[in-house]
């Protein structure tokens, strides 16, 4: 965080006129849950990796062949 | 630099050193199993917690398991730090009636303090009641970096562990951090502090009248408390809107050298912490040496920037020479009772921690001590780094490294004895661009909004570099900023927003994911041709290897911004 300087500090914690985007918060909370279920489909897809590396080092050493 | 500046120097890095070793035995006690001191203390509260949250301890997790919870607890503080916002003009605790926050600011701080970013587009004392600050803000300081840490530990664990299909279990990490890490520390610092003058009180404003008859208002409130884990959790978020530069929170030269101990000594102890849970210390002080190496050099050079002060202003007739009333130096934006090596000091420490906290103007800075500034956050915040994420960050450029010696002498790659190969690699790689593509593209999309544009407070080299550092802050959850851009608008609160979001979770998948696959490898035994990793040829590799990444990916923007700049000057 920043010691902003006065005229660029949101004082209030209310913007200003033509701040308000209107953006209502049922956006922003569609923003952050889409995000968290971006995350398990990402999840998802690394585990394939995973599990491809888990399943070659699960087969038995056959290295004396 | 003036005598008094080394002095400084040696003396904070003295400290963190003394510090860091115990502390680092310690911590590798309670991460490793087994006993730790304090068990008897904490043990009866841990289990209590255990048994009102249902978390069976003694529950190991697959890696999956592992990253749904840390996604789990993390959507929850979203939504509960975004409702107290919100609501917190109906709820109590608020003797400044502060209104709710509005949506836009209240996504942004959600986000900010559950990634440990710290990032504020708002006035901490104008806009959060104390009960925001209290329960909401101030816990999450603790929580995320808990939840930093946790994930730390399973990283380790996945080096550590041979044919496991395990890494822990979040929940345990997540508590035994926060009780017997995060909490005693908190606990001493705030003592420390409030006997250095932070103020620790539940008051709203108090109405003076000053000495020219004017009325002032004074912020009242539970500073010394939040102070504390703000700094040890590198987190950064002030209770002021000036942050660690406001005397309330940091009002002396020993206060401000106390902070700066805590900012450090955490992740530096997690580094020696991680030694000895790999059962060899050398690679722990390996790891420490290279978060060392870069800190101390990105210290030593922009404390020299700052107090040579700024040609311009030589030419102008401005004195910058150190006098009986000045500390000397660029004082633009510096505070008189810390100086300008202090502040430079104090950037190195909470740019390469991803502390956000910052005690002088980063935007007055000269042209390169604030490009510096700027580069430590791009090295991608391992020197030494978040708690838990920086060491993070930095075994995954080890792992990099190893990979690129691997390529050179054409041997298989090893670290710690486990074979480093292709499923390895693309996470490695997916981690390594994570960062980059939420920090640039926003940070490009910026700069050709018309609406964007005009959050700058400068034009040219120096308004490119103001928006170039709000996304660098954001995407790599160091939470410091410029302070020239006016951040507070839906599309800086809700694209730096995102920028932090990627830049905390798309780096803890992949490690967790590398993790995952490192625990289930056998170790390989040590031969003449394995590539130590513990020497300091092997750490000179990790910083080249740092460097380099950082310098192809960010080059062409820093030239654009704070060295044209300079150059201009």
């Amino acid at each position: 965080m920043c010691p902003c300087p006065v005229d660029h500090v949101n004082v209030a914690g209310i913007q200003p006129a033509g701040w308000e985007s209107g953006v209502p918060d049922v956006a922003f909370i569609v923003i952050g849950l889409t995000f968290f279920a971006l995350c398990v489909a990402y999840v998802r897809g690394l585990d394939r990796i995973v599990r491809a590396v888990e399943d070659h080092e699960a087969r038995p050493d056959d290295s004396s062949l | 630099m003036s005598l008094t500046a080394w002095a400084g120097l040696v003396a904070l890095i003295a400290a963190v050193v003394v510090g860091a070793v115990p502390l680092g035995r310690y911590m590798a006690r309670v991460y490793g199993g087994g006993t730790s001191p304090g068990d008897r203390l904490f043990d009866p509260l841990e289990r209590l917690i255990y048994r009102v949250c249902r978390i069976d301890a003694a529950r190991e997790q697959r890696w999956t398991a592992y990253a749904y919870s840390v996604l789990a607890f993390s959507a929850v503080s979203f939504l509960t730090l975004y409702a107290l916002q919100r609501l917190q003009g109906s709820l109590p605790l608020n003797p400044t009636k502060a209104p709710a926050v509005v949506p836009h600011i209240s996504f942004n701080a959600a986000v900010s303090f559950m990634t440990n970013t710290n990032w504020q587009s708002y006035g901490g004392e104008t806009t959060m009641s104390h009960l925001t600050q209290m329960t909401g803000l101030a816990v999450q300081n603790f929580a995320s970096a808990a939840a930093g840490m946790a994930v730390m530990a399973a990283f380790i664990r996945g080096l550590v562990r041979r044919r496991a299909s395990t890494l822990g279990n979040f929940w345990v990490d997540l508590t035994r951090t926060t009780v017997r890490i995060l909490l005693p520390l908190s606990f001493v610092l705030a003592i420390l502090l409030v006997g250095q003058g932070v103020i620790q009180n539940l008051n709203g404003y108090t109405e003076v009248t000053t000495v020219e008859g004017a009325g002032q208002s004074i912020p009242g409130g539970p500073v010394a408390s939040q102070v504390a884990i703000k700094q040890l959790g590198t987190n950064g978020g002030g209770f002021f809107n000036a942050n660690s530069s406001h005397p309330f929170e940091n009002p002396t030269p020993l206060s401000n050298m106390i902070e700066n101990w805590a900012i450090l000594v955490v992740p530096f102890a997690l580094a020696l912490a991680f030694g000895h849970l790999v059962d060899d210390r050398r690679q722990g002080w390996a790891v420490f040496a290279v978060m060392f190496l870069v800190w101390v050099a990105m210290a030593v050079s922009v404390m020299q920037l700052e107090t040579n002060g700024n040609p311009r202003l030589e030419a102008l007739g401005v004195a910058q020479t150190a006098a009986a009333d000045q500390g000397g130096g660029s004082m633009e934006g510096k505070e008189v009772r810390f100086g300008s090596a202090a502040c430079g000091l104090w950037a190195a420490s909470t740019t390469g921690t991803s502390n956000g906290s910052i005690d002088c103007t980063h935007d007055s800075m000269t042209a390169f001590g604030g490009g510096l500034a700027l580069m430590h956050i791009l090295l991608g915040e391992v020197s030494p780094g978040g708690v838990g994420v920086g060491l993070n960050g930095l075994l995954v450029f080890a792992i990099l490294a190893v990979f690129l010696a691997g390529l050179m002498v054409g041997r298989t790659p090893e670290y710690l004895g486990k074979k480093i190969q292709a499923a390895e690699m693309k996470m490695v790689a997916l981690y390594i661009l994570a960062m980059p593509v939420a920090l640039l593209t926003f940070a490009a999309a910026s700069v050709m909004l018309e609406g964007a544009l005009a959050s700058r407070a400068n034009p040219g080299p120096h308004g490119l570099s103001e928006i170039l550092y709000a996304y660098a802050s954001g995407a790599n959850n160091n939470g410091s900023a410029f302070a020239g851009l006016d951040s507070a608008t839906a599309w800086y609160d809700t694209t730096i927003g995102l920028s932090m979001l990627v830049g905390r979770f798309f780096l803890i998948m992949p490690v967790l994911g590398i993790a995952a696959t490192m625990a289930s490898k056998q170790v390989a035994p040590a031969t003449a041709g394995t590539f130590p990793t513990h020497t300091p040829l092997f750490c000179g590799l990790i910083v080249g290897v740092v460097v380099v990444v950082a310098g192809l990916t960010f080059f062409p923007a820093l030239a654009l911004g704070p060295i044209v700049e300079h150059l201009s000057l």
